[in-house]
């Protein structure tokens, strides 16, 4: 376990070390800023990966919840490949929600196994279900820098691009987990819906998210309330899940 | 002031019935109402068992509150007034939509007029342009001056399709409650064929407990396998001995009991109470081994205890005890009218959202003239890279 916790320790001291950065390019001019912040998000989503992998293949005493959170935070770390320019508050949210889940996975990781809610994720779905959590998380981020900017004119180009990407791939994902599991349920028990919370709570989830999707374009942060709150339902419930 | 024809309104109300808007806030909606189904327990229609299960669990969570909270609906959400009403108004969204949707794509054959306010592109060469977007696969209409390139038919069938699915999965729930039902804890043993409450379906498990046959057009589910036996006793002359479950039951020769917990059953002329539960610190499976505890009745002294596995012959006293290994499942069946409607429904709309997703809704136009390029419409980040710059 003393490895998880050096390498999520890790993972969240890196991620503070951007938060800072990003702060300090809000109030004055840094050049090479986005490279450095690059960097780190790498530095981080990779601690955070190894330290869930740790986890994963023989650490029984870290506890369910732990895993998940660091693998979702892994995975909202992560440096994009094409990064689009953005603000420093923009920055600052992106990393926000990995750094959140990071925290929020040291944290239970020092907690007794004992505590822990639920097994380690084995099956395909359970898999499919954190992947679908990291996604949202990085979606969060998206939301969240697209509230914190300032209003400005519509961009020309519309909406559709690389920004929309971890939002869309979440939505793709949930759609495929919602539909899969009622076509299953449907084919096995004859009802697409058998009332469990998890399945209650992924479908909600699903329908935020749908809502979200089709809002209107204007105004702008309507969309993006959705999305996070959506998003935010989705990590509690694949944390918990 | 201008006064509004009958025309006018009718368009107006078919522009908000068919907006984005009113369907996000009508899924937000449905979304609440699972939300609190997630959060509150809803209290079960097909399980007697399950039922007072939940009434005791909400007494004990929500306290005196629970007659209140009832009587408010909160504890039947899906099956409220409100949420119903709430599904016939999307259902009605989701048909204008898709009509809406079959025009527009039949529509969009040709070439629209050019919508919005022309930007001057820099740095772009149409030829180029032309190239790179039938490479994306983005079909290009030509009408000089313009170029409109969009992504007809894929957007237009993936809307087509997620809203055909959508009504399709509602009418396959509509079906469902109307004319459906469902049976929840029915416990069936091995060789047994039980006919299910209030119709003329059956379902039966066969010997090894391992398969379950049923009538056709219901769908069976096995929630659980345990053991079970069947139990006779016999004096020492090889007579057998009258069996009770109850005091209230009539004497029998032979029991058949399913151990989904423990059971308790007499041997009066002998004066014997027998125990039989599922081994403890044993996974519960069809063929688990059975603890069978025998006492003198009266005083209610312990006379045997022993662990049996498949089928066992237990002699105490003067009485020959037979127990036959009768392994017993849970399940529920379903009968479902609108199964393969739900189904075609629930592919037809991911299949359309996926799509959706894939080849989001986009149109541009171009114009050649006077030595540069402009552009109007949704255009692509790639043309609009040297304006922003």
């Amino acid at each position: 376990m003393l490895a998880v916790v050096i390498c999520t320790g890790l993972a969240c001291g890196t991620l503070l070390a951007a938060v800072g950065l990003a702060l300090w390019g809000g109030f004055r001019q840094v050049p090479g800023l986005s490279h450095a912040m690059r960097a780190i998000g790498w530095l981080a989503g990779g601690f955070l990966l190894i330290g869930a992998l740790l986890a994963w293949q023989g650490d029984h005493g870290l506890s369910a919840p732990a895993l998940r959170l660091t693998l979702m935070a892994a995975l909202a770390a992560l440096p994009e490949i094409h990064r689009h320019p953005r603000s420093s508050w923009g920055n600052l949210m992106l990393i926000l929600p990995a750094l959140i889940l990071a925290w929020a996975g040291l944290f239970w990781t020092s907690e007794p196994s004992g505590a822990g809610m639920g097994s380690p994720p084995v099956a395909l779905v359970e898999l499919a279900v954190i992947i679908c959590g990291g996604l949202g998380a990085r979606a969060l981020g998206e939301a969240l820098s697209e509230i914190a900017a300032l209003p400005s004119p519509p961009k020309v180009g519309g909406t559709e691009g690389g920004l929309e990407w971890p939002s869309a791939a979440a939505y793709a994902l949930l759609t495929l987990l919602v539909g899969g599991t009622a076509l299953v349920n449907l084919w096995q028990r004859g009802t697409m819906w058998i009332g469990t919370t998890g399945e209650g709570g992924l479908a909600g989830v699903w329908l935020v998210w749908s809502a979200g999707w089709l809002a209107p374009r204007q105004p702008l942060r309507l969309r993006a309330v959705l999305i996070t709150v959506a998003a935010l339902l989705l990590i509690a419930l694949v944390a918990g899940y | 002031m201008i006064a509004q024809t009958p025309r006018d309104r009718w368009r107006a109300t078919w522009r908000v019935a068919t907006s984005d808007g009113l369907i996000a806030a009508l899924l937000l909606g449905v979304a609440v109402g699972l939300a609190t189904t997630v959060w509150l327990p809803q209290t079960p229609v097909a399980d007697p068992v399950a039922y007072a299960r939940w009434l005791s669990e909400a007494q004990a969570r929500f306290g005196t509150a629970t007659p209140t909270m009832q009587t408010l609906g909160l504890f039947t959400v899906t099956r409220s007034l409100g949420f119903r009403v709430l599904l016939a108004f999307l259902a009605g969204c989701l048909l204008l939509r898709l009509i809406e949707d079959g025009d527009r794509l039949w529509r969009n054959r040709e070439m629209a007029k050019p919508a919005g306010e022309w930007q001057i592109l820099t740095g772009v060469c149409l030829s180029d342009v032309m190239d790179n977007l039938r490479h994306r696969h983005y079909r290009v209409l030509s009408a000089p001056p313009f170029l409109q390139a969009d992504r007809w038919p894929w957007t237009g069938l993936s809307s087509l399709l997620a809203h055909g699915g959508a009504l399709l999965l509602l009418a396959g729930l509509l079906l469902t409650h109307l004319w459906g039902w469902r049976v929840e804890g029915l416990i069936v043993q091995s060789g047994e064929r039980v006919t299910l409450p209030g119709t003329e379906k059956w379902v039966a498990l066969e010997d090894d407990a391992r398969r379950v046959a049923h009538s056709p057009g219901i769908v069976t589910f096995v929630e659980e396998r345990g053991p079970g036996v069947r139990a006779s006793a016999a004096d020492s002359t090889g007579h057998p001995l009258p069996l009770q479950q109850t005091a209230e039951a009539d004497p029998v020769t032979q029991l058949t009991i399913a151990l989904s917990e423990d059971q308790y059953f007499a041997i009066p002329e002998a004066q014997l109470i027998v125990r039989l539960t599922p081994q403890p610190d044993h996974t519960i499976e069809a063929h688990s081994p059975v603890l069978v505890q025998v006492y003198r009745s009266p005083p209610g002294r312990l006379v045997t205890e022993t662990a049996v596995e498949g089928d066992a012959e237990l002699t105490v006293a003067d009485v020959t005890l037979e127990l036959a290994s009768v392994p017993h499942a849970r399940l529920s069946a379903t009968f479902n009218p609108g199964l393969w409607i739900t189904g075609a429904g629930l592919v037809l709309l991911v299949v359309g959202l996926l799509g959706s997703i894939a080849w989001p809704m986009r149109r541009f136009w171009l114009r050649e003239g006077n030595e540069e390029v402009s552009g109007t419409g949704n255009l692509p980040r790639v043309l609009t890279r040297g304006r922003e710059a």
